[in-house]
């Protein structure tokens, strides 16, 4: 949710969305704690942190979720009523490219509106191995409103600028979902009747 | 790793016609209710002693015939709730005796309302399904006291109900405030009560290989939902709370007790915190107990999570939580002090009597571990020290940055200053901070120094010592304030004495403060580099008598100044401060007369050192320098007691009278006039030595006794008619004969030595005079056949040479010869 543009500091969920192994914990990891580890144990659930930007006066509210199909279902549950979501794939591996274009269609279909959405090409720093190329990317980026950036979570190339290029795009002023309403409203409060127990 | 819970295996069911299908636990944690599949309903109580925790049967009552699949206690109307065949029996909690509840059929799940509201409220959901594509949720309220053996009386009644438009039976419910989480095998939903609407959380595919559970979470109004391996924490809005828990396999059970979440896995019972999502805790499965992969377990739990059970088909383990207090004491003995001080906080929060002891023995294991942690530091910085030297050392300034880190926190500032004054490849923008807040000022002008940047150095080491900057307390630096200044301005004066560190405007700037605090100092800097003289001279001549004479003396006799103006100023100077130091006199009494009494030891007189130090330095300049103005000087010193230097005056002036006058008649040195004279002033100043002192003015009577020493001594030398005047026909005569005698005696002797030498002379003249006339009376008689005695060659007309014995030889023929011959003529 976003605090309006009295200057206070801004809160805005954030959600990363992508394949297995695409490396959304590596790229929040190194944009949070500015770590990176080699090997990094797959999420389960989804992990939560936060990250102020004092300099773009917004407090990221981050989930991380799994990239596991059988988490899949839980996806909306953390994409509900964000402000912002990257979509991550491997640059490495076109599939994940692929899972990526499913995540955007989507969050297209089901996501807030307003959501600020960014597609990142992780594992820039793997140029020989690269299986998508940037103009591919790019081209489905443009085509679908998306900002692209190609990052690398292990040199930390276009880390900040991914999450600092997101904050710039938030609407400052724009209505947020309520939490309350973000849910699928399954029926229409049925009249109530009240039966009392006992014999008929 | 701490042991938050223990377990035991408390039962093991017997019977082979039946199994468990439900548990419950009583709200103290005093008894546990089995479910059987034969629809019996056992109650046990819960025993424990020091050999454990143990069940013992306590009544059996037969419900239906099908599985009881759910056992709630509602301890606010003492009521058993059994959930049987899809009927739901409300039971005396004491009697067991009860009726299904009308109007409930096809039951699929029950929830009490659990958390402080139970207490007042014996409120519970029930699903059940309405239609083949709808359920229905229905809220009673069980009642207190009423009639539960017959259907005469309401056990409980309807408070609200929903209908939710879902195929798959409700599996569980869990209370969330007034809203109700409603999970299926494949559906959480989120449903408001009492308005009935409900919104989907999440619904998993129908291919899903494990179902849903929930588990509510009353104390923090959340519900824990549990998806394969996850564990997510939703709140009243549906909204997930934070990171999901994360377990090594699909539990079979999850339960939640105080802070704490226990998950049941296929190889273990997995404790969590349910805050920080850590694991806390494996309680791993005995040998032959553990579950089956996959298996449902059943579990309950009492509302303060004081008792936990957990049961499969047969076996039924009982979870109890571990005192926090015990717990504290666990992780200090395993040196877990950061989770010590969490337990003993989260005690603090509950008023725990022993929280506070719990914090005083953390804090003392810290400070153990402080220490032990400031000698690990200590030696990485000894480490880091010995490798910065090395040569080919990569990240230097990373490694000089950490080294700076270190030694700052470790406090001792002599190594660090040590290091700030080397080269160092620091950053000093990234160290200056630390530095200024940890007080090391003179580190951080050592560093500044070393940098180029001597005014910021000389600011912070003016600031120290004028006490404008704090320094170090002397507990931590090994320094008193006066230490510390001395310090500051030996480094100053070092930094303002290097001509390639600091200019000359920097050295005339800070020259004030060094002359006025460390004028030794200041001394030494003059010294060490040339300077504008006339710009430093006017500068001393307003602040310090010695150092203006220190400079003035190395300018004079060290840089050999040829300026008879800084000449004179140097001994105008030494002489004033010589004056300075002169002890007062007694002007009452003549010169002479005080010297005296001095000489006598009637007057104490002693030289102070610092007095005998200025005038030994002011002789010292008046030897090494010749173009003072002594006049000028002579003028200064008139009257004073400085009659060494006063005498030296007089001698460069050429006044010798007047030196000898000082050192006869005001000092009384007849033996240093002597000497004077010999040195300077000659038989004339003797002379006018003796007139002084026979006829020494001032109403002062002759002083013979000195006149006749003098006479004794220098006599010899004075002329004895001039002696003789000078002594005039007062001097009375025996005073006079002794000396007189000698010089007569020592005239006649004299003049008898010159009479004998006169004649020993005029004899050998004459012995002479005789000699060659004989000499001149011989002649030679050449013939033809006088021939050269050596080479016996006919004389004729050549030259020869006659030899007194009468031999000739020729010169020119045979000179060597001759010489030969001639030497055997002159042997005796």
């Amino acid at each position: 949710m976003l605090a309006s543009d009295t200057g206070a500091l801004q809160q805005a969920k954030l959600v990363l969305l992508g394949d297995m192994g695409a490396g959304k914990s590596s790229l929040v990891l190194r944009f949070v704690k500015g770590q990176f580890f080699d090997y990094q144990e797959s999420t389960i659930g989804a992990a939560f942190l936060t990250k102020t930007m004092p300099e773009q006066n917004v407090k990221f509210e981050i989930w991380d979720t799994a990239g596991q199909e059988r988490y899949h279902s839980l996806a909306p549950m953390y994409y509900r009523g964000a402000a912002a979501a990257v979509i991550v794939f491997d640059i490495t591996n076109t599939e994940s490219l692929g899972k990526a274009k499913n995540w955007v269609k989507e969050l297209q279909r089901q996501g807030n509106p307003n959501m600020v959405m960014a597609l990142a090409g992780n594992k820039a720093d793997l140029a020989d191995a690269r299986a998508v190329t940037t103009e591919e990317a790019q081209t489905f980026a443009d085509d679908n409103n998306l900002f692209f950036w190609e990052t690398s979570a292990k040199t930390n190339q276009n880390v900040l600028e991914l999450f600092t290029d997101i904050a710039q795009k938030l609407p400052r002023t724009s209505a947020q979902p309520q939490p309350s309403n973000a849910g699928i409203t399954l029926s229409e409060p049925p009249q109530q009747r009240p039966q009392k127990s006992g014999c008929c | 790793m701490r042991t938050a819970f223990q377990a035991w295996l408390a039962h093991e069911h017997q019977g082979d016609s039946n199994r468990i299908s439900a548990v419950a636990v009583s709200e103290r944690g005093s008894t546990l209710y089995l479910g059987l599949s034969d629809g019996q309903l056992e109650e046990y109580k819960i025993n424990s002693g020091p050999d454990g925790v143990w069940l013992s049967l306590e009544a059996r009552k037969t419900v239906g015939k099908q599985p009881i699949i759910s056992i709630l206690h509602i301890a606010a109307a003492r009521r058993l709730v059994l959930l049987c065949d899809g009927l739901l029996y409300i039971l005396d909690q004491d009697s067991l005796e009860g009726q299904a509840l009308p109007g409930v059929k096809g039951a699929t799940a029950v929830a009490p309302l659990e958390g402080l509201a139970a207490a007042a409220h014996g409120r519970m959901a029930v699903a059940m399904r309405s239609s083949r594509r709808s359920v229905r949720i229905m809220v009673f309220e069980v009642l207190a006291g009423a009639d539960v053996s017959t259907t005469l009386g309401a056990a409980a009644l309807c408070e609200a109900q929903a209908e939710l438009a879902e195929p798959l039976a409700v599996k569980g419910m869990a209370w969330m405030g007034s809203d109700l989480v409603v999970c299926t095998a494949l559906r959480a939903m989120l449903l408001q009560l009492p308005a009935g609407t409900y919104t989907q959380i999440f619904a998993l595919p129908s291919d899903s290989p494990s179902a849903l559970l929930v588990q509510a979470i009353p104390d923090a109004n959340q519900a824990l939902l549990l998806v394969d391996q996850a564990g997510v924490f939703v709140n009243a809005l549906g909204q997930p709370t934070g990171t999901a828990l994360t377990f090594p396999t699909a539990p079979g059970a999850i339960m939640a007790a105080g802070e704490h979440v226990l998950a049941a896995c296929s190889d273990a019972m997995h404790i969590y915190n349910r805050a920080t999502a850590a694991h806390v805790q494996s309680l791993p499965w005995l040998e032959g107990t553990q579950p089956n992969p996959g298996q449902r377990l059943l579990a309950a739990s009492d509302p303060s999570g004081s008792c936990i059970c957990l049961a499969g088909l047969r076996k039924v383990w009982l979870y109890m939580p571990v005192a926090l207090e015990e717990q504290v004491q666990q992780v200090l003995q395993a040196g877990n002090l950061e989770q010590a001080l969490a337990l003993a906080s989260a005690g603090a929060a509950n008023d725990a009597p022993w929280a506070e002891t719990a914090f005083a023995e953390t804090a003392f294991l810290l400070l153990h571990e402080l220490s032990s942690i400031r000698r690990a530091k200590h030696h990485i910085a000894e480490y880091l020290l010995q490798v910065r030297g090395f040569q080919g050392i990569e990240a230097l300034e990373g490694v000089d940055t950490l080294a700076v880190h270190l030694l700052t926190e470790l406090g001792g500032p002599t190594k660090l200053e040590a290091l700030l004054a080397g080269r160092t490849s620091v950053k000093l923008a990234s160290v200056g901070p630390l530095l200024e807040h940890s007080r090391q000022w003179h580190g951080l002008a050592l560093l500044h120094s070393a940098r180029g940047e001597p005014r910021r150095a000389l600011d912070i080491w003016q600031d120290l010592a004028e006490r404008r900057k704090e320094s170090l307390p002397a507990s931590t630096s090994g320094r008193t304030f006066e230490e510390t200044v001395a310090l500051a301005t030996w480094h100053s004066a070092a930094l303002l004495a290097d001509a390639g560190a600091a200019s000359e405007s920097v050295v005339m700037q800070y020259l004030p403060w060094l002359v006025d605090s460390a004028p030794q100092h200041a001394s030494t800097l003059l010294k060490a580099r040339p300077l504008n003289v006339a710009e430093v001279l006017a500068l001393l001549r307003e602040r310090s008598l010695p150092v203006l004479c220190e400079y003035l003396d190395h300018v004079v006799v060290h840089l050999a100044s040829r300026d008879p103006a800084l000449h004179t100023e140097l001994i105008m100077q030494l002489s004033h401060a010589a004056l300075q130091l002169m002890p007062s006199v007694d002007h009452s009494l003549p010169a002479w007369e005080r010297a005296r009494l001095r000489r006598s030891g009637s007057v104490d007189y002693r030289e102070g050192t610092q007095q005998s130090a200025a005038r030994t330095r002011l002789l010292a300049a008046m030897q090494a320098c010749d173009l003072w103005d002594a006049r000028k000087v002579l003028q200064l010193l008139r009257g004073s007691e400085l009659w060494q230097e006063r005498v030296m005056t007089h001698q460069k002036l050429g006044e010798h009278d007047a030196a000898l006058r000082v050192l006869a008649l005001d000092v009384g040195d007849i033996r240093g006039a002597e000497a004077y004279c010999e040195q300077h002033a000659g038989p004339l100043g003797g002379l006018a030595l003796l007139r002084m002192l026979l006829a020494p003015g001032q109403g002062r009577a002759p002083l013979y006794a000195e006149a006749c020493h003098l006479l004794a001594s220098r006599g010899a030398e004075l002329d004895p008619q001039e002696v003789l005047g000078v002594m005039g026909p007062d001097m009375p005569l025996p005073v006079a004969v002794p000396t007189l005698e000698r010089m007569l005696r020592e005239r006649t002797h004299r003049t008898r030595q010159t009479s004998v030498l006169k004649n020993l002379h005029r004899a050998c003249h004459l012995s002479a005079a005789a000699e060659r006339a004989e000499l001149k009376s011989k002649r030679v008689t050449v013939t033809e056949e006088r021939a050269c005695h050596l080479c016996h060659a006919r004389l004729g007309t050549q030259v020869f040479a006659a030899y007194p014995n009468g031999t000739l030889a020729v010169l020119q023929v045979n000179a060597p010869a001759v010489m030969a011959w001639n030497m055997l003529l002159s042997l005796p």
